[in-house]
């Protein structure tokens, strides 16, 4: 039987402008009343909270709201769902509210409402991110059925991206119970998302419409599509097969009534279980099928040395930029693994993920032998993630399992247990099904798990590949499970090693091998990916393969220009300022480089910006010129094991309260590239933070950005605090500034711009030297 | 993004153009618009049952019987497309928020363009919370009216700063002919 909700309840109490109605169920809980016992004699089986905005970021009496709203659904006499609704924030880093603090806001309310209550509804969600804080506080704060129904666009889209399929994967991952849409969209608009959820899910599906689409007519708000029309797509979407139906906007007790008259005699229907292996990012999913997927491997600090200093310095942009150039070689999803001893694995771990999440829209796998940052980065992580790793060891599987049971993803399965990797391929099979079954008991399908059958060098044994290809084979068409593999350790030892990896590639691929990790920046690996679907016909017309045979062609072009460094940088060109200052190292040393090349470059472009002669487009394209001269540098120092000398410690931050951070930004690159070490806090800095981290880091200049009139006063206070606990002298800058004003908040320096910080920090130091 | 109006840096003006045609390509505007009748006096507008304390506003607005209130945004994809350029390419993330900054304008413009069309009408010059002495604490109100955040997924910080950046909220007089 097909089990109905109610209809809307904000367009039914026809509020008054400024009357909030939560809190209507403490003033006038009658008025609330009527409407739940309205639909409850139209017919409806569950009758939804009015709590929908209660939230304690909105309202400090939330749990007053929530507790008399229980109570008034309650009466009505039918099953009560607990309503929960967005918190009107946009998350990290994206927005202003932390990950943490959603979640936190989620519980509370959570446990306000859970008794009394029959299930959570989680509703009118436009974002995958605060899904899964609502989720997560959901099921760690009480035992209900979890419902989330969310807010499509016309283009059958979240807000934040996700099309049906990816929120459909991150839900199912979570254990959601029933998964759904309401509101922005009328029954008709709706009927389309029904069919492609339909395609994606196992889970029972609801589906609250809103009365059609908002027209204004006369000033006031009404909704376009009467009862009987409704209760007309209503029941096409019934014959799609659901389990939940109801209205959100616009919709009446006659609404429902003539929707309940309308389909009660078609059976609720549960979509079919699907079998597909899939992980997601915020905004789009990769499912694992005959075409195998590229994880990109070169987020790893084992062997990379520039990848271990960056990750010492704490220097996020790299791990970015590593992930940019992995996705525009053809990565489809990215390993994540800041295994060192020197840092905090579980710190660094979530920073990667965070930052990476922020800008890539590639699913990320979460790669850590360390149990507690693998449970942070799967807590924070924005989708349904790959797991790196499990293995057979009785302890690795108690640990792992449930986080993943938790959290959601698809883990990777390392054919090795307390003995050591078996030999033959029937032992690491073995291990396999012990994975699996282990697995099981947890409540995981074997959907979610891929074999992993270990590469080993056949330097040491001529029978490895054969034996781990026997793994694959028997994996993908016996076992009916995927497989990954990590083919580059095939050729240790051996001479040649790109052909070796390449052709090992291709024979794993060929016994239905799921997914290659490896380096997509290799060009003989990425080759031999597209060529070999070409061959098996899994590239239609030979697309892809044409479209990478092109890209390797251009890249061979060799470029004899004779450009000195200085030119480079001031006429702004990236590429060739680095094979400059490669070129200049064969015999120069890094100082003199710095000072006789790169410095008088830079300072002539500030001349002419400071003269307006040069603008700030070019400033900047020479300030990334001469970083990337710097970053030829710092390599070589890297890897001649050479110290690098830190200059001056200067912070930045933007003010609590304020966002914009591209001006900090710049100034930031500025700083970096005349030589000092530069600490960014970032934006919306809690003024206590920056006097916190100034005397941890001894810093003495500390520099504070603020775009807005109303949070300038955050700059005064921050500064107030920095002269009263620390001897750091303050620069300001920002679009709201001015030297009068920098003056009256006691600011030691005004900068208009990013040159001027420069200048000024320069002064600064050389006095206090 | 401020230049020479005759550079003929061909470094700059290429920076330019992807700049434009990337923003073009990834953006999708949402825009959200409704008139209300009005009541302007001296210091104050009443929309919707909400009162608006400036006299600014009522300047701009006096003689109107109807104003049109609305919200538009970019999307997040934009400020991620920002974000992602701020890792590698300072030059063309500035470059994006030049363009972005315009693009936005043109939506509210092409908006305009639409009412004046539908309603026959000739409009007042776009007036948004946060001008002069009309406090941007009043943003929440325009929300309430609006939906914002829930129709066109527009937020509002603790200090009434908009999310996505890319977004503009404004009054816009009709004057009835």
């Amino acid at each position: 039987m097909i089990k109905y909700f109610d209809g809307g309840m904000g367009t039914m109490l026809n509020l008054k402008a400024g009357e909030v109605p939560e809190q209507l169920n403490i003033t006038e809980p009658e008025r609330v009343f009527a409407i739940h016992k309205a639909y409850a004699e139209a017919g409806a089986d569950i009758i939804s909270t009015n709590t929908f905005g209660a939230n304690p970021l909105k309202y400090d009496n939330y749990e007053e709201m929530i507790k008399a709203g229980v109570a008034l659904a309650k009466k009505a006499g039918k099953k009560v769902a607990l309503d929960i609704g967005p918190t009107g924030k946009l998350l990290n880093p994206m927005g202003d509210l932390a990950f943490e603090d959603c979640l936190e806001a989620y519980s509370k309310v959570i446990k306000a409402g859970k008794d009394g209550a029959d299930l959570v509804l989680i509703e009118t969600m436009g974002d995958t991110y605060e899904i899964k804080a609502a989720v997560l506080a959901a099921k760690e704060n009480c035992d209900l059925p979890v419902f989330v129904s969310m807010i499509f666009d016309e283009n059958a889209r979240l807000l934040t991206g996700a099309d049906v399929k990816t929120a459909c994967a991150l839900c199912e991952g979570l254990g959601v119970d029933v998964i759904g849409f309401n509101c922005g969209l009328g029954p008709k608009q709706m009927l389309p998302l029904v069919k492609k959820l339909r395609e994606c899910s196992s889970t029972p599906i609801t589906v609250c419409p809103n009365a059609g689409l908002p027209e204004a007519i006369n000033g006031k708000t009404v909704y376009n599509v009467d009862a009987d029309e409704f209760a007309s797509y209503m029941r096409e979407i019934a014959e799609l097969g659901v389990s939940y139906l109801g209205g959100c906007c616009g919709t009446t007790p006659a609404h429902i009534r003539a929707l309940i008259d309308n389909t009660r005699d078609i059976e609720a229907n549960i979509p079919e279980k699907k079998n597909k292996t899939v992980v997601s990012s915020y905004s789009q999913s990769v499912e694992f099928s005959d075409k195998s997927v590229i994880i990109g491997e070169r987020i790893n600090p084992t062997g990379k040395r520039l990848l271990k200093q960056a990750l010492i310095d704490g220097d996020i942009d790299y791990i970015i930029r590593e992930g940019i150039s992995q996705k525009e070689c053809g990565a489809h999803i990215l390993d994540v693994n800041v295994g060192l001893p020197e840092i905090d694995e579980p710190k660094m771990l979530k920073d990667a993920v965070c930052a990476l999440q922020a800008v890539l829209s590639l699913p990320l796998q979460i790669d850590s032998s360390d149990y507690e940052a693998m449970e942070q980065a799967l807590r924070i992580y924005n989708g349904k993630p790959m797991i790196n790793s499990v293995n057979a060891k009785a302890e690795s599987m108690a640990k792992v399992f449930p986080l993943a049971k938790k959290y959601g993803g698809v883990v990777v399965c390392l054919c090795l247990d307390e003995s050591g990797i078996p030999e033959t391929a029937e032992g690491r099979i073995a291990l396999a099904e012990k994975m699996i079954n282990e697995a099981e008991k947890y409540g995981i399908d074997k959907k979610n798990l891929v074999i992993d059958a270990l590469t080993m060098t056949v330097s040491t044994n001529s029978q490895n590949a054969v034996e781990t290809l026997k793994v694959v084979d028997y994996c993908k068409n016996t076992l009916g499970v995927h497989t990954v593999l990590g083919v580059s350790n095939i050729s240790f030892g051996l001479p040649n090693r790109e052909l070796v990896n390449s052709t090992f590639f291709v024979q794993a691929l060929q016994k239905g091998l799921s997914g290659g990790i490896i380096n997509p920046k290799s060009a003989s690996m990425m080759n031999a990916y597209y060529s070999y679907n070409a061959l098996a016909g899994l590239d239609e017309s030979c697309k892809e393969y044409i479209a990478s045979a092109i890209e390797i062609k251009s890249e061979a072009a060799p470029t004899g220009s004779n450009i000195t460094l200085f030119d480079a940088i001031v006429k702004g060109m990236k590429e060739e300022s680095a094979k400059c200052a490669k070129e200049l190292l064969k015999n120069y040393a890094s100082l003199e480089i710095i000072n006789e090349h790169i410095i008088p470059a830079l300072d002539k472009v500030g001349d002419g910006f400071e003269k307006n002669t040069v603008f700030l487009p070019q400033l900047l394209m020479s300030a990334d010129s001469a970083k990337a001269a710097f970053d030829e540098i710092k390599a070589q120092m890297i890897k001649n094991g050479n110290a690098q000398s830190k200059g001056e410690k200067i912070i930045i931050a933007t003010v609590e309260g304020d966002i914009h951070d591209i001006g900090k930004n710049i100034v930031k690159v500025l700083l970096q590239n005349y030589g000092f070490d530069v600490i960014d806090l970032g934006k919306d800095v809690k003024c206590e933070k920056v006097v916190e981290e100034t005397i941890k880091n001894g810093v003495k200049f500390v520099g504070l950005s603020a775009l807005m009139t109303t949070t300038v006063v955050n700059m005064e206070k921050t500064i107030k605090l920095l002269h009263e606990q620390t001897e750091a002298k303050v620069f300001v800058g920002g679009a709201v500034l001015t030297r009068d004003y920098a003056r009256q908040i006691n600011a030691d320096y005004y900068a208009k711009d990013a040159m001027e910080s420069v200048r000024i920090a320069q002064e600064f130091f050389s006095k206090e030297g | 993004m401020r230049t020479n109006s005759k550079t003929t840096d061909e470094k700059l003006l290429a920076l330019a153009d992807e700049a434009i045609e990337k923003v073009e390509k990834t953006v999708h505007p949402k825009t959200l618009c409704r008139v209300f009748d009005c009541r302007v006096t001296e210091n104050e507008t009443e929309v919707a049952g909400y009162v608006f304390k400036s006299v600014r506003l009522a300047e701009n607005l006096r003689g109107c019987k109807r104003v049109a209130l609305f919200g538009a945004t970019l999307g997040i994809e934009c400020d991620r497309m920002i974000n992602l350029a701020l890792a590698d390419n300072l030059s063309l993330a500035i470059a994006l928020q030049a363009a972005a900054a315009q693009k936005i304008e043109e939506v509210c413009d092409a908006l305009e363009e639409d009412i004046k069309k539908q309603y026959g009408v000739t409009l007042r010059k776009r007036y948004s919370p946060g001008y002069f002495d009309l406090d941007i604490s009043e943003q929440k109100k325009v929300f309430s009216i609006l939906e914002l955040t829930k129709r066109i997924g527009i937020t509002l910080t603790d200090t009434c700063e908009m999310l996505p950046t890319k977004s503009v909220t404004a009054f816009i007089g009709i004057e009835d002919s």
